[in-house]
């Protein structure tokens, strides 16, 4: 897995694919119920904070480029501290991964297949994910490129089915809860950008040249951030804060408002399909992130030792995750944004301020890699 | 073998008849030759082999001619293969004491000289065997370009490529393959062009290969290429030599297997297949629009049926409703579900598709009647299937002969069915697992080093030029990185800018 290269378009086109899924399926809903109509404000305040974040990340896997979050917990903290580490980003991973799958089993569950038991929805989602992580992270990541076509064709058939029932007035009044409120309410944008976060910390040392790492992650940010943000946007000026809060798949309501022409009255079916191929990258590439985190944290060498006894894990976790979308929706409202919000800024900060005290930001760290890196 | 030629004429005529027999097409002959002062000689040949003109006019006629220098005194002796050399009218001769080679060379159609008391044999090249001559290609009709495809024979073929490429670099690297059918193999490709690592490994594959016999250059491509249980090809097939000399001058390797008409061309990746020399000799919009009809073909022959068994089955809500009263009015009285029908549809397709290829044409337009009227008109009208159906799997069997290369369209239908499958038990999320499912697979795959989904993914920005698009010709200013040939520039000005330039403009 180490020898695994991703190009920076590969890289840049990750970023989007890790955030859109979620931040426009699920987000959005939970968002508006905590802030109603500032859904949209608070949701670009998450952003600018979880924009700091990642280049703070970015900033510290510069100083170590051969090194992922784990190899650098290593370096800066030692051995056993990095095992803890590890054993960290595996749980959270795992339920990174059950959060994201379950944004696609909800969809299919409550709008497409209602009759077709859960559980073989999610068994079936995970063993195509494990197929992925089979194959390698390289294709996972190919497939970026996929995801990111197919959110922008949803993006543009979306705008052009809803822009005609847009009302600027369902904006009004802007900061309508306040601003302590929104920045409360920006809280679950990090949850999605943790996810984006940590996974570059794993995914990080495979960029192939990672010079102007900053400014690559800067622009792909603000590119997933534009994607992501006509989401809320448009949710709100179609159909109202009131109504927002209403649904857990709240994109899903947005799809049935639109209509492209007279022949296509309902095109749940082809959002679906372009929505799927970027749903999957996000959650291949936490799966992967899950297997990468116990290889490095127990020095298991053979991939298969670990993929297949994790989907033994995820499978239970992913199912009772959702099985009451009303749990999940719970969950992602608390403890779950929370805990991302405190991991993302928490491990990154921490590695980040102790590797600064013990100088080690400013050696060069190149060399480390063999040793840290399985 | 370890023997040598003894220079015993009897000795060394019994042990080629225990070597390659005494057989009806196997002929022994012994001559005199009065300018080696009568000295016995043996020509050993295979009859249907040779060139028999060439054989009495070039061989044996000038071997049996009386010497003007025989019977003068104080002659200067010419050494024996300078006399061989200088006498016989052929293309070539090789000595050789080796009787692998020996007998190598009169199973190939060489024939043989031995000389009595002389330790080593002549082989003389004079092959020549009936063969098809070069027709128009079959399987890979075009509008436009060269109606000329290879033959079952190595030498023309090579000529049709020699003839259209005339770089001094170009190579034909020979090998001999096949324990018992010893069939030619050549690599072809251009020095100074072609990436050594990548010549070196192909060449290393075949020299790998230890089989009994090679048949046809599908044997090569099974033995040669990555991911040897996938079901998609990973080397292209071509009949044509202007695409095979097109994709040697893009720097890859072509390889020719002899008695077969199709070459292989490495390495190659999935757009290949759905590219076709049309695309190049018509304006390039309409091969940037015949490709993306291609591709809309490809998603075609996949999902058609599929996606009817989808709507119909599961979410029937997504259809306009006059559509789906239109639908369910039909299917109104059918006594199988969806699924059932479309399996049944698509496994009888397949069928009338085998039986047509395979029977003479007179009686293939027969299977072709009594499919589309027994089977698709009556069905319907017996209320067995629905028309909207019959339109579903049509619609997928005729787009899947949109696409240029036989064996990635065969790979494409064969994989409707568990996409078919798939869709019949989870709708749109089977469909779109199977999707994801096959399009990764694709994505893992390589072709001697070549990810086999590029340059779509990885991104290749430089070969876009040449993959969904087909962009101007002097646009195309480099070779597709795909070979990753040596010389990657193709063109460096274009007419139009010299124009512009001569004119005084920018």
């Amino acid at each position: 897995m180490t020898k695994a290269k991703i190009s920076r378009m590969q890289y840049f086109l990750l970023i989007p694919n890790l955030l859109f899924p979620k931040a426009i399926g699920i987000t959005a809903g939970v968002t508006a119920r905590r802030v109603g109509g500032d859904a949209w404000t608070a949701m670009s305040i998450g952003f600018v904070v979880g924009a700091s974040i990642l280049l703070l990340m970015i900033l510290l896997s510069s100083k170590f480029p051969n090194l992922t979050l784990i190899g650098i917990a290593d370096q800066v903290l030692g051995k056993w501290p990095s095992k803890l580490v590890g054993l960290v980003l595996l749980i959270f991973f795992i339920i990174g991964f059950a959060v994201s799958a379950n944004v696609m089993t909800l969809h299919l569950k409550e709008y497409f297949l209602i009759e077709t038991p859960f559980i073989i929805i999610c068994l079936i989602y995970i063993l195509l994910c494990m197929y992925g992580v089979a194959l390698g992270v390289e294709n996972i990541i190919r497939y970026a490129l996929l995801g990111f076509l197919g959110c922008l064709l949803i993006n543009i058939t979306m705008v052009f089915g809803t822009i005609n029932d847009f009302e600027w007035i369902n904006f009004l009044p802007v900061f309508d809860r306040g601003l302590m409120a929104n920045i409360a309410g920006s809280i679950y944008v990090l949850g999605d950008l943790a996810l984006a976060i940590m996974a570059i910390g794993m995914i990080f040392p495979m960029l192939n040249d990672s010079n102007k790492a900053g400014w690559l992650t800067f622009w792909a940010l603000a590119t997933s951030a534009v994607i992501i943000m006509i989401w809320p946007i448009l949710e709100l000026g179609v159909m109202g804060a009131g109504a927002m809060e209403q649904y857990v798949v709240v994109c899903m309501q947005q799809i049935r408002c639109a209509q492209l022409t007279r022949f296509l009255p309902r095109y749940e079916l082809i959002m679906v399909f372009f929505f799927t191929f970027a749903t999957f990258v996000q959650s291949a590439t936490l799966y992967f992130c899950a297997v990468y985190s116990v290889k490095q944290t127990i020095s298991v060498k053979k991939d298969w030792y670990i993929v297949v006894p994790l989907a033994f894990v995820l499978l239970p976790v992913t199912y009772f995750m959702a099985r009451d979308h009303n749990d999940y929706v719970n969950f992602l409202d608390y403890p779950w944004s929370q805990i991302c919000t405190a991991l993302s800024i928490g491990i990154p900060l921490l590695l980040f301020i102790i590797a600064l005290v013990r100088g080690q930001l400013m050696k060069d760290n190149q060399s480390a890699a063999g040793s840290s890196s399985a | 073998m370890q023997q040598k030629v003894s220079g015993d004429l009897r000795k060394d005529e019994q042990l080629l008849i225990d070597t390659i027999g005494q057989g009806l097409d196997t002929e022994y002959r012994h001559l005199l030759v009065p300018a080696l002062n009568n000295a016995s000689v043996l020509i050993v040949y295979i009859k249907g082999l040779i060139n028999t003109t060439e054989l009495e006019d070039a061989i044996i006629r000038p071997l049996t001619a009386p010497s003007r220098n025989a019977n003068e005194k104080g002659a200067k002796k010419t050494p024996l293969p300078e006399f061989i050399e200088s006498t016989l009218f052929i293309a070539g001769v090789k000595q050789s004491q080796d009787w692998t080679e020996i007998c190598d060379a009169i199973v190939s159609g060489d024939s043989v000289l031995l000389i009595n008391k002389y330790d080593a044999a002549f082989i003389l090249a004079n092959r020549g065997w009936e063969s098809r001559a070069i027709s128009e290609p079959t399987s890979e009709v075009e509008i436009r370009g060269p109606k000329d495809s290879f033959v079952e024979n190595l030498m023309p073929n090579m000529a049709l490529i020699r003839r259209r490429v005339r770089d001094y670099g170009l190579r034909f690297e020979g090998m001999r393959l096949g324990d018992r059918s010893k069939t030619d193999v050549v690599m072809v490709y251009i020095e100074g062009l072609v990436n050594d690592q990548i010549l070196h490994e192909v060449r290393t594959r075949l020299q790998k290969i230890k089989t009994d016999a090679i048949m046809v250059s599908n044997y090569i491509e099974e033995f040669i290429e990555d991911s040897k249980y996938s079901i998609f090809p990973k080397m292209e097939r071509t009949e044509r030599p202007d695409k095979a000399s097109a994709a040697i001058l893009e720097g890859r390797i072509v390889i020719m297997v002899d008695n077969t008409p199709f070459v292989v061309i490495a390495p190659s990746v999935f757009w290949n297949f759905l590219q076709s020399p049309t695309d190049y000799y018509e304006k390039y919009i309409l091969g940037t629009f015949w490709r993306s009809i291609r591709l809309l073909a490809m998603f075609l022959a996949i999902s058609s049926s599929s996606a009817y068994v989808l709507l119909t089955s599961f979410h029937q809500e997504m259809l306009p409703t006059s559509l789906a009263l239109k639908i369910a009015a039909d299917r109104q009285g059918v006594p199988f579900p969806a699924a059932i029908e479309a399996f049944v549809m698509e496994v009888l397709l397949e069928v009338m598709n085998e039986a047509g290829l395979r029977l003479p044409k007179a009686l293939g337009q027969t299977v072709s009647i009594v499919g589309t009227l027994v089977i698709g008109q009556a069905a319907v009208q017996a209320g067995l299937i629905g028309p909207a159906l019959v339109i579903a799997v049509a619609t997928g069997a005729i787009s899947s002969y949109a696409i240029p290369s036989f064996a990635m369209s065969s790979a494409i239908r064969l994989l409707r069915f568990p996409v078919l499958f798939c869709s019949s038990l989870f709708g749109i999320f089977g469909y779109l697992g199977a999707v994801i499912f096959i399009t990764l697979y694709l994505m893992s795959l390589r072709s001697f080093g070549a990810p086999f989904y590029s340059p779509i993914s990885p991104f290749q920005k430089d070969d876009q030029k040449d993959t969904l698009l087909r962009l101007p010709r002097p646009q195309m200013k480099k070779r597709p990185s795909l070979a990753k040939p040596q010389d990657s520039v193709r063109q460096t000005t274009t007419p139009r800018s010299q124009n512009k330039s001569e004119e005084g403009g920018p």
